[in-house]
């Protein structure tokens, strides 16, 4: 079950809170742009189980865990943005199998997060497992993947790696199946990504994530 | 495993290889990104810096309030803390002695103040007694200082 325990860092090499503070003061601009879109992707993906949950949740979460040390940063392995990255994908994974209920008011899963005598966080939604989709997010994904399609009717290049993606190719292996260099792959991607940022289409205050 | 049907995992598939496109693009990339969108980058870095500062503030405040807390409960168990100890001022005196000495013998040298308890109170004495008590530097039965 993912992020349950402590992960196992040996404490010399997690970073310390000064470490922590010195990694957030030197974040980008662009950097904390990644981190705003890249938290919101995820709330996209947990679609009507992200309630009304935003990126800048999953955001906290992922910090607020690295500060109680229920995921501790190894700074030897990975830097600040990978740590974050990390933290934000196992979150939202949690998340997508906590079980959906509509009539539930929606909490933030830090809040739910008890400490045992031991001092041994326990994240309750953890223990309920649902991988199941119902039928209308279902319907809500397949909707969306076809919005997303016809905004690239005229882009064979784009919908050759959609399709790719669709299939579950990483983007290694989406480059090796289609013969595209890195440059050629990034070209496609990033006009892919605007596009469907311009559209709207996952936008995390519209779509996916509400079935009427 | 094939993903037809499975439009949860097509759509995984896209938003997962989106995210990752993110991650890995040139802040330049980034840049443009927000000039196409009208995203704030500034306003951005600032609402989330301020959140994580705000955030980490909080621990540690909280993080302290434990520990004041914790050191209040240890405070009042060492206050609620009694010990049996010889019914006569003189025997307490002998006992105190007899604590110092052996712990000068093992080489634990007490502080300054416990040096002149021939002109301590006795309920000076009384009170050290108790400390050394708590501290666990007492004999089994403090009744038989000897011991």
């Amino acid at each position: 079950m993912a992020d349950k325990s402590p992960r196992r860092v040996p404490e010399e090499r997690a970073a310390t809170p000064e470490e922590v503070h010195a990694a957030i003061e030197s974040l980008s601009l662009a950097d904390w742009a990644r981190l705003r879109k890249f938290a919101d992707y995820y709330i996209v993906l947990l679609g009507e189980k992200a309630g009304d949950r935003r990126g800048k949740d999953l955001l906290h979460v992922a910090f607020e865990r690295l500060l109680q040390r229920m995921r501790k940063w190894d700074k030897t392995k990975v830097d600040f943005m990978g740590f974050l990255y990390g933290a934000i994908e196992s979150i939202s994974d949690g998340w997508s199998k906590k079980k959906y209920s509509p009539t539930e008011q929606p909490v933030l899963a830090a809040q739910l997060v008890q400490e045992a005598d031991e001092g041994e966080l326990s994240d309750p939604v953890e223990e309920f497992v649902s991988t199941e989709v119902s039928p209308a997010q279902m319907l809500l994904y397949n909707e969306t993947l076809s919005q997303i399609e016809v905004l690239f009717v005229d882009d064979p290049e784009v919908l050759k790696v959609l399709e790719a993606f669709q299939e579950g190719y990483d983007p290694a292996s989406t480059r090796d199946f289609w013969g595209l260099s890195q440059k050629e792959y990034n070209t496609i991607i990033v006009r892919m990504r605007r596009t469907i940022e311009r559209a709207g289409i996952l936008d995390p205050t519209r779509g996916v994530r509400h079935v009427h | 495993m094939s993903t037809k049907d499975r439009f949860d995992r097509q759509f995984k598939g896209v938003v997962n290889a989106l995210a990752r496109s993110v991650a890995e693009a040139t802040d330049e990339e980034i840049v443009e990104d927000a000039k196409a969108s009208g995203f704030n980058l500034e306003a951005n870095a600032a609402e989330l810096k301020a959140m994580f500062l705000d955030t980490a503030k909080k621990f540690q405040k909280r993080k302290l309030i434990e520990a004041k807390e914790a050191y209040g409960r240890q405070v009042q168990r060492l206050q609620q803390t009694s010990f049996q100890l010889p019914q006569s001022p003189a025997e307490r005196q002998a006992l105190l002695q007899s604590v110092v000495a052996q712990q000068a013998q093992r080489g634990n040298v007490l502080t300054a103040k416990f040096r002149d308890f021939e002109n301590m109170s006795p309920t000076d004495v009384e009170s050290l007694l108790q400390e050394l008590g708590a501290l666990g530097l007492l004999p089994a039965d403090p009744q038989k200082p000897n011991e």
